[in-house]
């Protein structure tokens, strides 16, 4: 922290580092945003893949998958064995949540874009930025490593509750793996709490002249709201991963009570809780979840704003909602837990404060719904996904009103009703936001354009099948369908789904088929995509004032800001836009808008 | 620091008269996740403790105290490492005070005491784990076990069910090892330091240096200070 | 062209809706409800599904409308320089968060009948009979089940009444209880069981009773429920999958490699078949 505080070596001068410098050890915020990029949509791959492997299963379970199965599977007889799919699906979510969403939107998005936004030539720590990034490498590489080790990686669920993630002899499958899991995610919380230190630090300090708080474009805001909820969780989920690690090796029993057999092994130690574990990871991953949708929120209502040419509809309201998201997601993490023993009465008030928290939301999107009326609507690529974040969030949120109700959580907890939840705000929360951005910010990354025909083929795509995959996933759960089980079909109760698992399937083939083309789009525009002006959408805000691709040190001057970052349509000029940056007659420094 | 981003944020620049400065509020926010962490460790500490039924207290028979007086935690070891770190926290903020004025030659004579006040902790530390550990009580000792069996028996528990003896040696080989890691970590930053005196760029200007150090050593003796009571004094209750 | 992208997000809504419109006709949706307090929770499941039905049908016909209506025709600075609007941010504050406020409070009593020990029926009956003088019965219907991987451990105390007596009476996978008719307004019949897990978290749900409760080692979790013996013909299509008064008992916490095979089957009886099983279960 200290030893790259005081390095005043590689600021002043903006002369263009070498090319080790550059592209692989930089110190630049961009490259290690474009370097986190390129990281995580690699991930968003193998995610995928793994996921694919989860819905083979269901819907065609103990069968032999085509080609593949051979080359995978030779030792169970070509087949997924139950060992395998607790693998899948605990390796599909944490690959997901860690090293996809998560370092996408503040490790990609927060550090491309902070400094840009707010006029700045960098981080305020740019060493330890580069850090950030480079200790995300022993995360993926020990994740990765951990597919190969006796037993295979884990496959205690990404939530890892013991005794089941803590005792190895309660799954032989997770031998060292599980081990292995946990150390990786103890170097994703160092990367990610140097990360937060660095955004707050930078976004309090390094503002442009006159670009006030209240000034700053929502991404910004969502972004410095996530990285204190991030520096003040993540914490936690560091101590309880130490103590389920030293559980593990140690002989220690912090989540493991007393006088347990498990598997015909007597447990040595114990003496402790495993509801304890619970608290603590849902203390973090709480907040985790809207550390997953805030930032993607903050990118949507750039977008929208811009591609309706009209201010965003009531922007402090929504700084507000971003807050009291924060705010309240300290307290509502016990529902996640409403069946698992904890006091019942704990329950209700934590049903209480979960209601209240949908209010932000709710704000939120009358907001953005008050964004496109009467504005002029430019459906481009990054538009449509914003519209369509605001179509898909809406079923993911209000379907989390179900599960906030004591009563109907006690049927659909654990069901696939949560997994049609978490898809819709993720994939179609998260990962939308995620589309919207890097489509409207690909110009100023690379200076070239991605392709907008294939573009809107991929948001047609993804969109339909997005909701095809996930939507009957409710009825599912409806239906009480169990999640995380390989074989749901050994229940009689549910033979009858069988058919509608194998529509959810080939759909998810749909849907990765489509990212296929958004790879390619990713590919081909990166070195043959059309050139980028400087300001190809006609935005308000400050990274726009940068050439594209920005230089080392961002801006030839430091832009003074005179007003907020929406007057589109804005009578004050005949354009129907006006950058933060550009002086009127009218508009003095001070003024507010 | 303050030049090396002044010149990168006009925003900064115009304020930051009376302001913090980039790095100091960076140290904050770094000790601010600090805190969250072993809160989260006091949390699992306190939940175990006041949760048990069968804590082992201060004194159990079947150990004798006279022969093996260091098993429990000896709350004269920690109230001399308490004094230690508090002494070594007011020499941190004398060490400051000095290279403000540039007397960089007592501001090291200052750090070395710290850097010995340090270590004279960690060798107490150090006492406290060997006899810990001689006895068998570490997680998943035998004597951990046998003073977790006794207490339960006295109050009429099944020892097989209650395994307070072994919670006792994990919580407190948790929270203070976490402490004593953050101890070890400053040693080394401080020794970095004062190595980094011996440069002739080092003067009056590099006083931030110690600032940032003495912030985080006074965090650490906080977290001493809550830690004493929780687990030297509470536990004979 | 630039008007179709607000059909496809029309379609959302209209498949949305559609689908939830036909799931009951396929079994995609709640499973028949056997229990007393499952009627509860259906109806909460429905006033919430209708609640926030219309709050997403209203959301979308506003986004399809905006989409549809100022799509811009060409660049012609059309758009309105509107910064928001300080009433209605007041009203869309305050309107969702009395609905919160009112789905969050309708929720309480059912989840106290459900979850908290001091409404169970057995806590009930004893305040009652206390109260009116009489010495507390013994709750005649109940069983210990220890979960472990992957199977179901079921304990009855046997005529005694106690668990871990010579008298017990162990089944694996197996939970027979009694049932009533509710058809014929009968009282319902509360089944109790104290739940245990001997290694790691599992979860005792059964879908047609609305029921589920995690298992956890180091715990001893009371939880109630109670059955409706099938009557009429609306049962008729679940028992193309299973037999009458039976019913699958699912684990649905993961607890291993095994988690989706461990499966119980609970049988419903009415009260006279269930003594006769207990006696015939009974030592000679
Ligand atoms: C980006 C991620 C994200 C987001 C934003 C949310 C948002 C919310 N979540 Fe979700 N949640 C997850 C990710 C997320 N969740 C994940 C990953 C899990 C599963 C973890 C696991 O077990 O593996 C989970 C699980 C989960 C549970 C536990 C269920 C269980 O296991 O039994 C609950 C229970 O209350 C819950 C509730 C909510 C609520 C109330 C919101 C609210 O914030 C939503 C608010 C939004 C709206 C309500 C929509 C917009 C509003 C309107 C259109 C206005 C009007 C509405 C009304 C008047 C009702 N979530
Ligand atoms: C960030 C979050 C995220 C995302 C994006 C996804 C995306 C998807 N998820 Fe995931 N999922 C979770 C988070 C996420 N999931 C979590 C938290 C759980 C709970 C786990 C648990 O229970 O512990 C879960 C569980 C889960 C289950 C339940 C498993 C079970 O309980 O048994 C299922 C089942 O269908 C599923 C399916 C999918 C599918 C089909 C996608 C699809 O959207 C994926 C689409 C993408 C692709 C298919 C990749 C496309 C890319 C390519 C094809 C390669 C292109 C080539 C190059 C770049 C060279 N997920
Ligand atoms: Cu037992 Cu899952
Ligand atoms: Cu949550």
């Amino acid at each position: 922290m200290n030893a790259t505080a005081h390095n005043p070596g590689d600021h002043g001068h903006h002369h263009e580092p070498g090319l080790i410098r550059k592209y692989i050890f930089s110190t630049d915020h961009k490259m290690i945003g474009i370097q986190f990029m390129l990281t995580t949509l690699t991930f968003f791959a193998v995610g995928g893949l793994l996921a694919l492997g989860v819905r083979w299963q269901l819907a065609w379970p103990w069968q032999e998958m085509p080609v593949i199965g051979k080359m995978l599977f030779s030792e169970t007889g070509n087949v997924i064995s139950p060992e395998f799919y607790t693998m899948l699906f605990t390796m599909h979510a944490s690959v997901m949540i860690f090293f996809v969403i998560i370092p996408m939107l503040i490790g990609a998005f927060a550090n491309f874009c902070v400094p840009l936004m707010i006029g700045a030539r960098d981080m305020a720590f740019p060493t330890l930025n580069m850090l950030s990034y480079w200790f995300f490498w022993p995360a993926f590489l020990i994740m990765g490593y951990s597919f190969f080790v006796e037993g295979g990686a884990a496959a205690a669920g990404w939530t890892a509750y013991p005794p089941l993630s803590t005792i190895p002899s309660a799954a032989p499958a997770s031998g060292g793996g599980q081990t292995f899991w946990l150390v990786a995610l103890i170097f994703v919380g160092i990367s990610s709490m140097m990360g937060s230190v660095n955004y707050i630090t930078t976004i309090i300090k390094m503002r442009a002249p006159g670009m006030t708080m209240f000034r700053m474009p929502m991404t910004v805001w969502s972004i410095f709201i996530t990285a204190i909820l991030q520096a003040f969780a993540l914490p936690v989920l560091t101590a309880a991963l130490v103590m389920q690690l030293l559980d593990r090796t140690l002989m220690t029993g912090f989540f493991n009570p007393s006088d347990l057999v498990v598997n015909n092994v007597t447990v040595a130690t114990g003496g402790g809780q495993p509801i304890l574990w619970q608290h603590l990871f849902w203390f973090y991953s709480h907040p985790a979840v809207y550390i997953m949708i805030l930032p993607a929120m903050g990118i949507v209502s750039d977008v929208l704003s811009t591609f309706a040419r009209k201010p965003l509809f009531g922007y402090r309201p929504m700084v507000y909602s971003i807050s009291g998201i924060a705010g309240l997601g300290f307290i509502v993490w016990g529902h996640h837990m409403f069946q698992s023993g904890m006091n019942p009465m704990l329950g209700a008030t934590f049903m209480v404060s979960t209601m209240m928290i949908a209010l932000p939301s709710a704000i939120k999107t009358f907001n953005w719904l008050g964004t496109l009326w009467r504005g002029e609507l430019h459906f481009t690529t990054p538009m449509l996904f914003a519209v369509g974040f605001v179509s898909v969030f809406a079923i993911g949120g209000l379907s989390g009103i179900f599960m906030a109700a004591t009563p109907v959580d006690i049927f659909i907890h654990d069901t696939y009703f949560i997994v049609a939840h978490i898809h819709y705000v993720l994939m179609g929360g998260s990962a939308f936001g995620i589309f919207a951005g890097i489509y409207y910010w690909f110009p100023k990354m690379f200076g070239r354009t991605m392709s907008d025909g294939w573009g809107k083929v991929h948001f047609f795509g993804t969109f339909v099948a997005m909701n095809c995959t996930f939507f009957p996933m409710h009825v599912l759960g409806a239906a009480g369908m169990p999640r995380r089980l390989a074989d749901p079909y050994h229940y009689a109760t549910y033979e009858h789904l069988l058919w509608l698992n194998q529509f959810i399937t080939v759909s998810a083939l749909v849907l990765g088929g489509f990212q296929v083309i958004f790879a390619l789009n990713f590919l081909f525009s990166l070195f043959g995509g059309e050139k980028a002006s400087q300001n190809p959408w006609r935005s308000n805000t400050l990274e726009w004032a940068a050439p594209s691709p920005p230089p080392h040190g961002n801006f030839e001057a430091i832009p003074t800001v005179y007003r907020g970052p929406y007057e589109y349509a804005s009578p004050e000029v005949e354009e129907d836009y006006l950058p933060q940056h550009v002086p009127t007659p009218a508009s003095t420094p001070g003024a507010t808008i | 620091m303050d030049t090396a981003v002044a010149h990168a944020s006009p925003a900064a620049a115009e304020g930051s008269k009376h302001k913090l400065s980039a790095g100091k509020l960076g140290i904050w926010l770094f000790l601010g996740t600090e805190i969250m962490f072993f809160m989260g460790l006091v949390a699992v500490y306190i939940n175990e403790r006041f949760g048990a039924e069968a804590w082992p207290s201060n004194y159990i028979q079947g150990f004798d105290p006279q022969e093996d007086p260091y098993v429990l935690n000896n709350k004269h070891f920690g109230a001399a490492n308490t004094f230690v770190l508090i002494l070594s926290s007011v020499l941190v903020v004398l060490a400051h005070n000095a290279v403000l004025r540039g007397e960089l030659k007592r501001m090291r004579v200052l750090l070395v005491l710290v850097l010995l006040l340090g270590c004279v902790f960690m060798g107490i530390k150090g006492v406290e784990y060997e006899h810990k550990i001689h006895f068998g009580i570490y997680p998943g000792g035998e004597g951990a076990e046998r003073m977790g069996a006794i207490v339960a028996e006295e109050k009429g528990l099944d020892p097989a069910k209650v395994n307070d003896g072994n919670m006792f040696a994990s919580t407190y080989f948790l929270v203070t090892g976490c402490h004593a890691l953050h101890v070890i970590g400053g040693i080394i930053w401080l020794l970095a330091i004062v190595l980094l005196s011996f440069r002739s760029s080092f003067g009056k200007q590099s006083h931030y240096m110690v600032e940032y150090f003495g912030l985080y050593w006074h965090f650490v003796d906080v977290v001493w200070i809550f830690l004493f009571p929780l687990i030297y004094i509470m536990q004979a209750v | 062209m630039r008007k179709l992208w607000s059909l496809l997000f029309l379609l959302v809504p209209v498949g949305a809706v559609y689908l939830f419109w036909i799931a009951p006709d396929y079994q995609w949706s709640l499973p028949t409800n056997k229990s007393s307090f499952g009627e509860g929770i259906d109806k909460l499941y429905n006033l919430i599904l209708w609640i926030t039905g219309v709050t997403f049908v209203l959301v979308n016909a506003f986004l399809v409308y905006f989409m549809f209506r100022y799509s811009a025709k060409r660049e012609n600075k059309a758009a309105a320089h509107v910064h928001g609007n300080h009433a209605l941010e007041v009203i869309w504050t305050i309107v969702p968060s009395l609905i919160l406020i009112f789905i969050a409070f309708v929720q309480m009593k059912e989840w106290q009948e459900v979850k908290f020990q001091s409404k169970f029926p057995d806590a009930l009956q004893e305040k009652a009979e206390t109260e009116a003088g009489e010495k507390p019965s013994l709750v005649q219907a109940m069983a210990r089940v220890t979960a472990r991987q992957f199977e179901w451990r079921i304990t009855y105390p046997g005529p005694d009444g106690q668990y871990d007596t010579v008298d017990d009476i162990q089944t694996v996978n197996e939970l027979h209880m009694p049932g009533y008719k509710g058809d014929e307004g009968q009282e319902p019949i509360p089944f109790l069981i104290d739940l245990e897990s001997a290694d790691v978290l599992h979860s005792f749900f059964v879908p047609q009773f609305r029921i589920k409760q995690d298992a956890v080692p180091g715990m001893t979790i009371k939880v109630w429920f109670d059955a409706k013996l099938d009557g009429g013909p609306e049962d008729d299509l679940e028992f193309e999958r299973l037999p009458k008064n039976q019913y699958d008992l699912v684990c649905a916490e993961l607890c291993g490699w095994g988690h989706y095979k461990m499966k119980g089957r609970v049988y419903v009886h009415t009260p006279e078949e269930y003594q006769a099983w207990l006696e015939s279960q009974g030592p000679e």
